[in-house]
């Protein structure tokens, strides 16, 4: 069920008023398992299998890690929790990718016996919750949390609806305890709530989904260079305004309910660097990294100085490019990026030096234009088929010949002013300090003005084809 | 070796490691407090301070340290008899 569909629009609702209804005190976490396992099912029953063994499983795991008795039994079933959540998702998001590579080194070395693939479905939100129940272990196994003892709570927290497709990555730690002191719907959350969700609709809607229909009608094989150029540019804007867009909405349906969803983005755009691109871009996904597979690794490997550190940045961006899927673009993408983090890291020193020569305006606009550029092109290998055809674009791009194509003069409009909001909101909130979309303004009439345009916009420029969220692939 | 003492040589090491001798850790000092404390440094200060004392830390110990008074614990567990 997408949160852009009509089904969506009937359901929502109905939970909202469901837990409207029930205010005691456990009614809220049975409320929410009920909710959840309905948008599960409307989609997916199989996943619900499958998410139902894995929350049971960690649940039970989570108790016997914490019960502190014998060292050896913790980390056995620490082990076997570790390995139960991998070998799911390994299962379901890379044993056909693992086969075909095998198949594809066969040939190579001119075997004949071929390994078959499976004709596997994969499971709803798999990535995002296989990543929570993996950190929820951890932190269970290094005493940062107490195992949680109730199921429904646990349950809640894996299945929680609006987080399940595409996160955030939620960390128990934050997540649980609201579960646990769940007390409903009140109005300052419900109209927070509502504003986050008109502006995630916005990004969606009018932004992404517009751009969306250009991005989608350009073709490497009959058009040109500059165009594939233009292409490349306003996708790396689709990209940010579907999955910001898709955030603010899970986020905003969450905070409906009385729940705070981690931030993900924090204007990514504003990059200067690749390095600062990460601390700001799918935040729930790159600090869960940082904190789990980065610094353990960078500690473990710590008598290695730099060639430690740098063998731990590739290995943790090799694991953000496969996480987004099992194709070698996306091991490619982690891989760029974990090179060019690496020099970014090596030449920290003497950047430092040369940017206290440099006029400091300087040194922003060329860090702005290289994190966009860079971001542009790795973002090249999200939607290409294969390498060759990724390496095909580039080329392309670096060779701007030939006419421009721009679709029609409403499209190029409507694109440049929805980028040009989204830009001009992330300004304000870095310059500023504050959200004018999100935060209440003093002026009651002045919120109600521009929540009334961003509506009538979403009305009149916002594209309903129910189109799926980029993130959701994942 | 006392507390204090594990306090002063961790101040030194720190100082070398970041190439800041007006640096001063305290046992509340964490890595946000100081400029140069970044992952790559931390590895390294890690792997001076374990030089320096003759110890090994666990893993897990090192995913503890939260402050300079949780590094002190674990070198006071080691060197204080």
């Amino acid at each position: 069920m997408l949160f852009n569909s009509f089904s969506f629009l009937l359901f929502f609702p109905l939970v909202i008023l469901l837990f409207y209804l029930i205010r005691q005190s456990s009614y809220p976490k049975l409320v929410l398992i009920t909710a959840s396992v309905f948008f599960i099912l409307y989609s997916s029953p199989f996943s619900l299998l499958i998410i139902s063994v894995i929350s049971i499983l960690n649940y039970f795991i989570g108790i016997q890690i914490d019960k502190k008795e014998n060292p050896d039994k913790i980390q056995i079933y620490f082990i076997l929790g570790i390995f139960i959540n991998i070998s799911n998702l390994f299962f379901f998001k890379y044993f056909n990718f693992f086969i075909s590579n095998i198949n594809n080194l066969s040939d190579v070395l001119g075997l004949i016996q071929k390994l078959p693939q499976l004709n596997l479905i994969l499971p709803l939100g798999i990535s995002f919750y296989t990543f929570s129940a993996l950190s929820y272990l951890i932190d269970v196994k290094l005493e940062n949390i107490s195992a949680e003892r109730n199921l429904t709570s646990f349950v809640s927290y894996i299945f929680f609806f609006p987080k399940l497709l595409a996160g955030p990555i939620e960390r128990a730690q934050s997540f649980l305890p609201q579960i646990n002191e769940a007390k409903g719907i009140s109005t300052s959350n419900f109209s927070e709530g509502a504003k986050l969700i008109i502006w995630g609709l916005f990004q969606k809607l009018v932004v992404a989904d517009r751009i969306a229909i250009y991005v989608n009608s350009v073709d490497p094989h009959y058009h040109s260079g500059k165009t594939i150029l233009l292409s490349s540019v306003l996708y790396t804007f689709q990209v940010y305004a579907d999955f910001s867009g898709y955030t603010d909405i899970a986020r905003g349906l969450a905070k409906t309910l009385g729940f705070n969803l981690m931030e993900n983005f924090k204007r990514p755009l504003f990059s200067v660097s690749i390095t600062e691109f990460w601390r700001r871009w799918h935040i729930s996904l790159s600090s869960w990294v940082n904190e789990y597979i980065y610094n353990p690794l960078t500690l473990q490997l710590r008598d290695y100085g730099k060639k430690g550190i740098i063998l731990a940045l590739f290995i943790s961006f090799v694991i953000v490019g496969i996480w987004h899927g099992a194709t070698w673009t996306f091991v490619l993408f982690g891989i760029i990026q974990g090179i060019i983090i690496s020099i970014e890291l090596l030449s920290l020193k003497w950047r430092r030096k040369i940017f206290k020569k440099t006029p400091s305006y300087l040194t922003i606009i060329l860090g702005l234009l290289f994190s966009f550029s860079t971001i542009t092109l790795s973002l090249i290998l999200f939607r290409a088929s294969s390498i060759e055809q990724a390496s095909d674009i580039i080329k392309m791009i670096f060779n701007p010949v030939g006419k421009i194509y721009y679709g029609s003069a409403a499209f190029i409009l409507y694109s440049l002013f929805g980028i040009l909001i989204i830009l001009l909101r992330d300004i304000f909130v870095e310059f500023k300090g504050h959200d004018i979309f999100i935060i209440p303004s003093r002026f009651f009439i002045i919120r109600s003005f521009l929540y009334g345009v961003l509506l009538i916009l979403i009305m009149l420029v916002g594209v309903f084809d129910g189109s799926q969220f980029i993130y959701f692939q994942f | 070796m006392d507390r204090n003492e594990i306090l002063q040589e961790l101040n030194t090491i720190v100082r070398k490691v970041f190439e800041n001798p007006s640096i001063i850790v305290t046992e509340t000092t964490t890595a946000n407090d100081i400029d140069e404390w970044d992952s790559l440094n931390h590895a390294t200060l890690i792997s001076a301070i374990e030089k320096h004392f003759n110890i090994k830390f666990k893993l897990t110990e090192l995913m503890g340290f939260k402050n300079v008074g949780k590094i002190c614990d674990s070198i006071a567990q080691r060197t204080i008899k």
